[in-house]
């Protein structure tokens, strides 16, 4: 059934369909009105659920660890300055084990404030062992929560999808409701053969010793990089069941392209529509959007990049005194093609600067022509800097 | 306790960080410096009692419900309770150390009315071996170690002149012992130990009966003879308290000055006279001490006695302490001697009330299985002591025990 | 682990890491033995999270979950709604923190998990310091003590947090004060938790030889004086309103309370008379929130569903 419906409301109904046992929830903008709708699904009973109305985001991701080893399936979302606060957290829930879904709205992180669209949240996160997938809309908002939970209980590891702020919060878009006895089908409840349960009583995540810590540490490792694989193979899944895609990489018109733009989230749109520009102009380009982000997924990227010379890549985030974070996944990434493969690294579009036609295609012009109006600043060029 | 294998490989570990076992392998008695000795100790009233009963053991019995065990337990050990718990002049009671929070416990009410019952039990005993025993004179002492001798398994005939048995006891008046009572109590003792009892027999060494010339061993009890009794010749005297081994076929029980003349109230005295006395001649006539179950008397004779900085009194003072009734004269009925046995303080005898094991953090001091003790887990303990420190019966005590 | 030997088990096993004669090893087991094998442990760090037992191994025979420090009564919580959402409303959750994990960093999820009266016992088991990392003082450390951060050179001046007081604010159902030192009142009290609906707070006295400088056989006893002192007084919050005193011996000067304890070496050379003061003060405070002694005027909490 199709509806049209803001992101963060996509959100809250895929957490629905998802028949989330378990709902954290403590509000920051932009994400409210997840937490929100989902306190008025429960509360009219058209999900039994158990909200819990936490008192800080640390301690959401705190009950939903707990929640989640009983066997439930337990949901939360956040944003931003949520994010970091529950960074403990997040490392805790991947290690030990447990197939949490949350979902983030990519918020920049103070000081200073700014409630606008950025990625240095989530991608700060990356480390944590988390599955980070990208959403381009409020369609993939509701459904990779969906394909999240069958994936995240399949691998035992916890899974962030991730939207950007108000572009796709408070924006309404057209979504497609599933139904929900085909969800049903697609995602059968959890049943973990190994959760707190006094008839099996152990001892989950006491102090370990240095070699049995590295061994767990590399089979988690080993699980987290099979992510990518699994996540095909549900997305495939849920293609046979809806008839729409999900997949970890969406590449546009790259398999003849010299240049690439690259790009995670919303923009992606923009530079679809930029490459069409560039196109008429003669300019042999493609896009990418990397949807996942952890595991990096590697074989699609590189499948869809292999002719290509000369990557640009737009960060909308910044690891300070580095450089843009997707760039550098992309560096390590290529670096057995060094010398092969060009990649301009540009900064734009943070603290929720737009990104549209009018700023990428001076910037794939710059990154060919190196004359543009983007500063340097180490291994980077950033945009929208005032002059 | 099973101890199970340390992992070895990566493949038993479980996806999530779950554990696979208890910690149970892990030794940590290794810690340890001191031990914990839980044994049980004499109570200062067992030690201080002359005939060496075990009160606070048989006190336990009836506190624990088990009457017949506690009578056994008496009789086993007093020969004549019906008269101690009459005429004794109590030691066991000015060493109590109930005083320290009320009065001592009446014990010798408690074992008057114990006796008192009369209660068809048998005891424990040694198959009657070929060891012919006469014991002249049924005075406390004779009939005391005629009683020890016969349960060690000596086929024992006590001799009396006189027609009433009892020697000097029968010369007390009635309002001290009634002679019914005297009669009875002596027909048990004979009973129990199975021996033979022959009044009215005079003994004339010139020329001895049947029983005295085919004794083994002849015993003279001075308790139980007039004072103008001649000591026949070959007769050795024997000090029960100082002399150690029985030289002779015939003794004569020689007592210390402070026993002479017949002292009711020492009645216990002389039973713990006669019972070293029997203990001595049993060596002579049955010579490897480990042939006969009963050779070595109760095991806790050999027992040392409880500190008393050991009891913890506060701990009695904070407890439920059951109403003291007072009860001076007159038999009881059940429920006050259960009472007061229940203000026993059970001190050095363990009566299972588990705060060693309820006080352990390391969970290595148990009741067995058979629920009789406690026993400590040396492959566990780390030697903290709380067990030690907190039996309020000074039981447990803190060794240093070398591997 | 098969019917059989689950229904044999010991909740509690030996071959931990206690120092011998912990205070803490014996709350937890006197604890499990007042709530049985129904019961799911959140534990963060702290003394229990490491003298547990190394991984795969675990000296209880309960579940457990071993949480990061600030998060046990929103673990806890978790636990619970997972639980019940599944149709399990009998299972006892219990967060078991120590004083840091109470007093301190967790205490913004103790407060929102009372504020909810999320169906959940906490029990702070009180060594009053941060005596997995060493002895350094928390928030529970009482004025004049020793630590490693408040060194005779700048010993505690603060008073120990009132946590009783903080969670009867919050008015959850049931609040209580024990201690390790009179197992019977714990007994009882737990067991009454334990029936309580809606969040019940319990603190517990645990004395730490090793932290507080006394003989190892003496952790008993010294949790016994602490009570006969009033340092630690035991009594019971129905509702954050109705206070009422447990039985305890006669009071005692706190002498016989400070003088095995080596962290209180300088007070008792020095002054303890000022500390002998501040308990009579709390004492009384204390007694005038409590009911006149009367076995009858509690309530049960009221099941919140």
């Amino acid at each position: 059934m199709k509806k049209v419906m803001m992101g963060t409301e996509a959100a809250a109904l895929g957490a629905k369909l998802a028949r989330v046992q378990v709902v954290s929830g403590y509000p920051i903008t932009p994400q409210t009105v997840i937490v929100e709708n989902l306190a008025d699904i429960i509360g009219r009973s058209e999900l039994k659920a158990k909200y819990m109305p936490v008192e800080s985001e640390h301690s959401a991701m705190a009950s939903c660890i707990g929640a989640s080893l009983t066997g439930a399936r337990a949901f939360t979302a956040t944003s931003s300055q949520g994010l970091a606060y529950m960074h403990e957290m997040l490392h805790y829930a991947a290690g030990v084990r447990v197939p949490v879904v949350m979902v983030n709205c990519n918020r920049a992180l103070a000081s200073p404030w700014n409630l606008y669209c950025d990625h240095t949240d989530s991608l700060a996160q990356r480390d944590t062992g988390w599955g980070q997938y990208y959403c381009a809309d409020a369609q993939d908002v509701l459904d990779s929560i969906l394909i999240a939970y069958n994936v995240a209980e399949q691998a035992f590891l916890p899974i962030m999808i991730n939207m950007d702020a108000f572009y796709l919060t408070h924006t309404s878009e057209l979504v497609d409701v599933p139904d929900q006895k085909v969800v049903d089908i697609f995602l059968p409840s959890y049943q973990p053969s190994s959760k707190l349960d006094v008839d099996d009583p152990k001892t989950f995540g006491n102090v370990c010793g240095a070699d049995l810590f590295t061994s767990i540490k590399y089979r988690r490792h080993c699980d987290t990089l099979s992510l990518e694989k699994v996540w095909d193979r549900a997305a495939t899944r849920f293609c046979d069941l809806f008839n729409r895609l999900h997949p970890t990489v969406e590449a546009y018109q790259t398999e003849d392209a010299d240049v690439c733009v690259i790009g995670i989230g919303t923009a992606s749109g923009a530079m679809r529509l930029a490459v069409d520009r560039l196109r008429e102009e003669g300019l042999k380009v493609g896009s990418l959007r990397l949807a996942m982000m952890r595991p990096f997924p590697r074989e699609g990227f590189e499948e869809a990049i292999a002719n290509v010379r000369h990557l640009i890549v737009i960060d909308r985030d910044v690891s300070f005194g580095a450089e843009g974070i997707v760039a550098q996944e992309l560096k390590a990434i290529l670096f057995d093609r060094h010398g092969d493969v060009k990649l301009t690294s540009f900064i734009a579009g943070v603290g929720g600067k737009d990104i549209s036609v009018e700023t990428i295609v001076p910037m794939v012009q710059q990154a060919i022509s190196g004359a543009g109006t983007a500063v340097e600043a180490g291994t980077t060029l950033w945009a929208d800097v005032l002059p | 306790m099973e101890f199970e294998k340390k992992i070895i490989s990566a493949s038993d570990l479980p996806i999530m960080p779950s554990t696979i076992g208890t910690m149970a392998w892990n030794r940590t008695g290794d810690w340890r410096y001191l031990t914990p000795a839980v044994a049980n100790k004499l109570a200062p009233c067992t030690w201080d009692c002359p005939a060496a009963v075990p009160i606070s053991e048989y006190l336990n019995a009836l506190r624990n419900g088990h009457v017949e065990r506690g009578l056994k337990l008496l009789l086993a050990n007093n020969p004549l309770p019906r008269l101690t718990g009459r005429l004794c002049y109590h030691p066991c009671q000015a060493k109590c150390v109930r005083r320290k929070i009320d009065r001592a416990i009446s014990i010798q009410q408690i074992e008057r009315f114990l006796a008192d019952l009369g209660t068809d039990v048998t005891i424990e005993k040694n198959s009657k071996t070929d060891k012919k025993v006469a014991v002249i004179g049924s005075g406390p002492l004779g009939l005391s170690c005629a009683f020890y001798l016969g349960c060690w398994g000596c086929q024992v005939v006590v001799l009396d002149p006189r027609d009433q048995a009892g020697g000097a006891l029968v010369d007390l008046s009635p309002e001290k012992v009634d002679p019914q009572l005297l009669v009875s109590e002596i027909g048990r003792l004979i009973r129990l130990a199975d021996i033979k009892l022959e009044t009215g027999v005079a003994v004339d060494f010139d020329r001895p009966g049947e029983v005295v010339s085919k004794a083994d061993l002849v015993i003279l009890d001075p308790t139980g003879l007039s004072e103008d009794f001649s000591v026949p010749a070959g007769a050795v005297a024997f000090n029960p308290f100082a002399d150690k081994t029985v030289d002779s076929d015939i003794i004569a029980a020689k007592l210390p000055q402070n026993l002479k003349p017949f002292k009711a109230p020492m009645i216990a005295h002389y039973i713990g006279a006669g019972r070293l006395m029997a203990r001595k001649a049993f060596d002579r006539l049955v010579m490897p001490s480990g042939q006969l179950r009963l050779a070595a008397p109760n095991p806790h004779l050999s027992r040392q006695m409880v500190n008393i900085e050991d009891i913890r009194i506060e701990h009695f003072l904070s407890s439920d302490l059951a109403e003291r009734a007072i009860a001076k004269h007159g038999t009881w009925e059940w429920e006050r001697a259960l009472q007061e046995a229940e203000c026993c303080l059970s001190c050095g005898t363990c009566n299972l009330c588990l705060q060693c094991v309820s006080f352990c953090p390391d969970a290595s001091i148990r009741l067995d299985e058979d629920e009789t003790a406690v026993t400590v887990d040396l492959d566990h303990c780390k030697g903290c002591g709380i067990c030690a420190y907190e039996c309020p019966r000074g039981v447990i005590t803190m060794e240093t025990i070398s591997a | 682990m098969n019917e059989h030997a689950r229904r044999k088990r010991n909740l509690f096993t030996p071959g931990h890491y206690g120092c011998p004669g912990c205070g803490a090893t014996l709350a937890m087991r006197q604890t499990l033995c007042a709530l049985g094998e129904d019961t799911i442990v959140v534990m963060p760090a702290g003394c229990w999270s490491t003298l547990i037992g190394i991984y795969p191994y675990t000296c209880l025979t309960v579940p457990v979950v071993s949480v990061a420090f600030a998060s046990t009564a929103a673990v806890a919580a978790g636990v619970k709604a997972g639980l019940s959402i599944q149709g399990n409303g009998h299972t006892t959750v219990l967060a078991w923190a120590g004083d840091g994990g109470t007093f301190d960093i967790g205490l913004q999820a103790l407060s929102g998990a009372a504020e909810r009266n999320d169906d959940i016992l906490f029990i702070c088991y009180d060594n009053e310091a941060y005596m997995n990392t060493g002895i350094q003082r928390s928030s529970a450390t009482p004025a004049g003590a020793w630590t490693t951060t408040t060194p005779d050179s700048a010993l505690k001046d603060q008073k120990k947090k009132n946590i009783v007081e903080i969670m009867a604010a919050h008015r959850i159902p049931y609040a209580a004060t024990v201690s390790i030192g009179a197992p019977e009142d714990l007994n009882d009290k737990l067991k009454k938790a334990k029936d309580v609906r809606g969040s019940r707070f319990v603190h517990l006295f645990a004395p730490c030889p090793t932290g507080w400088g006394h003989a190892s056989e003496l952790t008993i006893e010294v949790a016994r004086q602490a009570v006969k002192s009033r340092v630690f007084p035991l009594y019971e919050v129905f509702d954050g309103e109705i206070w009422q005193l447990s039985p305890m011996a006669d009071k005692i000067g706190v002498d016989a309370y400070l003088k095995y304890q080596r962290r209180f070496k300088k007070i008792l050379a020095e002054d303890y008379l000022h500390f002998q003061m501040q308990v009579d003060e709390d004492w009384q405070r204390l007694l005038n929130k409590c009911q006149p002694n009367n076995s009858t005027s509690h309530r049960q909490g009221v099941d919140t569903g």
